[in-house]
């Protein structure tokens, strides 16, 4: 008898998944499984011991339902992102074209992909069920009803992760279809986690759970929150913890139940049913982009570059930087970030007299985050490219003058905005102060570019899967905040003195200066590796 | 008697710890100006190695090189101001129009501002893509990136060109389009051409000598009609088959009578 086809694809997808640790592939179940029965076993009751009582209290208390549909609705969304959002950073077409050309169907497709991904799902979702069983075991509820607790919660994650699935085949297959489609699924890809993010920081430090417990607030919410499947399942964990060793035949645990079973079904055979429409290789538009020319801004950018070759030189690297909507969102991500910790970290700490203001603080660890997105670039389009910078003349190094000038032309003005307007609206802000802090903000900016600069082409990285760009984006977050180290334990001379010889503003120059001299050294390092390039 | 405008002496390229890998071994080649030269040769035999040394993209392990009478090792500028490649695999801006990319390629090249612009004009035009000049590169047909590249690598000028698979990724239509131009540049604009690849019928009918090279070693040189006749063959496809070693295995294709196939 044949194999079924999804399995053939779900194979497919789990040998290209595994594909890096091909070695491992025969006890990688072992692995797998060894690795969930020691969460299980080990760390989730560790974890669950020290905040039992918190937790326990939680689950009683009368604020839960709500609470507990809340985390697992976010649970849910997060389940449908993730399928999502990796789909949109692929490039499918070329695997999809030799699916569809082989005599199966698009249901397969989709079955396939979803199942050969499903052990890695199982292992994200085994983090929070662990913790789940171990707060359960510590309540007194039975094997039997925790199993029940496990299943529901499974299905509820899963479920998020099949629609995900199934929405994600039908956005990438239709923005696959073109280059700027392609370009707009990138650019979404990070645009989709900002509700998620918005929504964490609404929780984590905006009382968004405590709101929503209150009966007067939040009608809209608590009715939206009703409808999700996440939380029928959610209904179902509470009933029950609060009935530990109570039947299991209740009638609300049955429809609960009932519910989550029904709608993970019911995804599936609309999966099945929309399959053929998501898998679509149909050209949805033949026209290309016209770009105009040149107008004031990109005229400016050449000015900046001194005219000439190199003006000509940036204005081309900048373009095409600019033109891919993914650098925009990404930059954009990392703002919202930033702003949320403005919005609800911040006003939770008085600084006081001499102490560094809390927007800059956060800044100098956030913002370095929005230079590796704009410069970890620099060799991750290809070797190929970088050969049109081999063969002309003295080219390399102009390259790499013009990679930094974009860098600055992006970070610069949107790390010292965002200082100068986050120290604004501080109180008791003045404007001498607002001022250091922003120009302190352009000086770091301007050298970390340059760092981030050099690491990325010490050890450069000529594609965006490669795990050297993985490297390099630990070394230039890391060695950033290893240099701020030290450059606090030098001005306070290995922490011997209280305050750092001219205070933090000292410390911040020191930190400019070794980013700057430490990244014209690896920029150096990184000419000879590019002209060495084979 | 004509001036010799490439010409190598034991150009060697190697690789790995001990040197195992040889991808070019102690090349030995004339070309002349305005001539048309085709290295011939399978997949991996070295051609593209050939290409980079000779544009100063890579450094020789061995032997020299000279172009236009640059040494290119030692006058590395100087060979690369002389010469424009087409390579097999180029990188490209995709978000770039056609006219952007010129315009990055001559700054890239030092062409000056109110030559360039005349120049990509005259490119765009004689390239046929003068209407698609302001449209983004990543709307391209692998055609007309062909187009875009070989006008990107006459931006400045040069007296020496280099086509590394000029036509192997094109359709018939693309490719014959190609090989005219190819053929314009070495009849009207007095180019001289080294071109690679394993397409047979294309070195045929564009070069005026020819090189077969094979695991990094040049086999054979000399005109089309000299290495049928050195080899013993009737045709040139026979003679690239019996100096490479390449053999038809008729065993191969047996399994076919073998295997039961619905």
């Amino acid at each position: 008898m044949p194999c079924p086809k999804w399995l053939v694809i779900a194979r497919n997808e789990y040998r290209v998944s595994t594909g890096r640790i091909r070695k491992l592939r025969p006890v990688l179940p072992i692995l797998f499984v060894a690795s969930i029965a020691a969460y299980l076993l080990i760390v989730a009751p560790m974890i669950v011991n020290r905040y039992v009582g918190d937790a326990v209290a939680l689950i009683l208390s009368q604020i839960a339902v709500s609470q507990v549909r809340v985390i697992l609705a976010t649970l849910f969304l997060y389940s449908i992102m993730v399928p999502i959002q990796t789909a949109l950073r692929q490039e499918p077409m070329g695997q999809l074209e030799i699916y569809l050309s082989a005599p199966l169907g698009a249901g397969d497709v989709l079955l396939g992909e979803f199942l050969g991904q499903l052990p890695f799902y199982s292992i994200f979702a085994s983090i929070p069920a662990g913790l789940l069983v171990a707060i359960m075991g510590s309540m007194g509820v039975g094997v039997g009803q925790q199993g029940i607790v496990v299943v529901v919660f499974m299905i509820t994650v899963f479920s998020g992760l099949w629609t995900g699935n199934v929405i994600a085949a039908v956005v990438k297959t239709w923005l696959g279809r073109t280059a700027k489609g392609r370009d707009i699924g990138k650019a979404l890809a990070m645009a989709l986690a900002l509700p998620l993010v918005v929504l964490y920081y609404a929780m984590a430090y905006g009382g968004l759970l405590t709101a929503i417990a209150d009966p007067d607030v939040g009608v809209l919410m608590k009715g939206l929150l009703a409808l999700c499947p996440s939380s029928w399942g959610g209904d179902v964990i509470l009933l029950i913890a609060r009935s530990p060793g109570g039947l299991l035949v209740d009638p609300r645990i049955l429809m609960g139940f009932g519910g989550v079973v029904a709608y993970f079904v019911g995804m599936l055979w609309l999966g099945e049913k929309i399959a053929d429409r998501a898998y679509s290789l149909e050209p949805t538009a033949m026209t290309a982009t016209r770009v105009g020319r040149d107008g004031v801004f990109y005229g400016a950018v050449r000015a900046l570059g001194g005219g000439g070759s190199l003006g000509a030189l940036l204005v081309s690297i900048f373009k095409d930087y600019a033109r891919r909507l993914e650098n925009v969102t990404n930059v954009s991500y990392i703002l919202m970030v930033l702003i949320m910790m403005n919005v609800f970290i911040t006003p939770q700490y008085q600084v006081g007299p001499g102490e560094p203001p809390v927007p800059l603080m956060m800044a100098l660890f956030i913002l370095p985050i929005i230079t590796v997105m704009v410069t970890g670039d620099v060799t991750v389009q290809g070797r190929e490219l970088l050969y049109i910078y081999k063969k002309a003349p003295d080219a390399v190094w102009r390259f790499l003058k013009a990679m930094v000038l974009k860098s600055w032309l992006v970070v610069v003005p949107v790390a010292t905005g965002t200082v100068l307007v986050t120290s604004l609206l501080q109180p008791g802000a003045t404007l001498a102060g607002v001022l250091v802090n922003a120009g302190l903000m352009a000086v770091f900016s301007t050298a970390n570019a340059v760092f981030v600069t050099g690491v990325f082409l010490v050890n450069p990285a000529y594609s965006d899967k490669s795990p050297m760009l993985f490297l390099n984006i630990f070394i230039a977050l890391f060695g950033g905040i290893a240099l701020f180290a030290a450059s606090l334990y030098v001005s306070t001379m290995g922490f011997r003195l209280q305050d750092p010889v001219m205070g933090m503003t000292g410390v911040s120059l020191l930190h400019s200066g070794l980013n700057l001299l430490l990244g014209y050294a690896a920029l150096l390092v990184g000419r000879r590796r590019l002209l060495g390039m084979e | 008697m004509m001036k010799v405008v490439i010409e190598t002496e034991n150009l060697s390229k190697y690789y790995g710890k001990g040197k195992e890998i040889k991808a070019l071994d102690g090349l030995n080649i004339e070309v002349f100006e305005g001539e048309t030269f085709g290295l011939l040769g399978p997949n991996g035999a070295g051609k593209t190695t050939a290409v980079r040394l000779l544009n100063g993209i890579v450094k020789p392990s061995g032997g020299t090189a000279r172009v236009n009478g640059f040494d290119v090792v030692q006058q590395e500028d100087d060979v690369k101001r002389v010469t424009g490649v087409l390579a097999e695999s180029p990188g490209l801006y995709d978000k770039l129009s056609a006219r952007e990319f010129l315009e990055f390629m001559g700054a890239l090249y030092d062409v000056s501002g109110d030559l360039l612009e005349g120049r990509i004009d005259e490119l765009l035009r004689l390239f046929g893509l003068h209407e698609r000049g302001d449209h983004l590169i990543e709307g391209y047909s692998s055609g007309m990136k062909q187009k875009l590249l070989i006008a990107a690598a006459l931006i400045h000028d040069p007296p020496i060109l280099f086509f590394d698979e000029p036509t192997s990724t094109l359709d018939p239509r693309a490719a014959h389009m190609v090989k005219g131009l190819i053929q314009e540049l070495a009849d009207t604009a007095g180019k001289t051409i080294f071109m690679c690849s394993h397409l047979l019928p294309v070195v045929e009918e564009l070069c005026d000598r020819i090189g077969i090279i094979n695991n990094g070693r040049l086999i054979a040189v000399g005109t089309i009609d000299e290495i049928i006749a050195q080899s013993g063959a009737g045709t040139l496809e026979e003679a690239f088959i019996a100096l490479t070693g390449g053999l038809v295995n008729d065993e191969l294709l047996a399994w076919r009578e073998q295997v039961a196939l619905p």
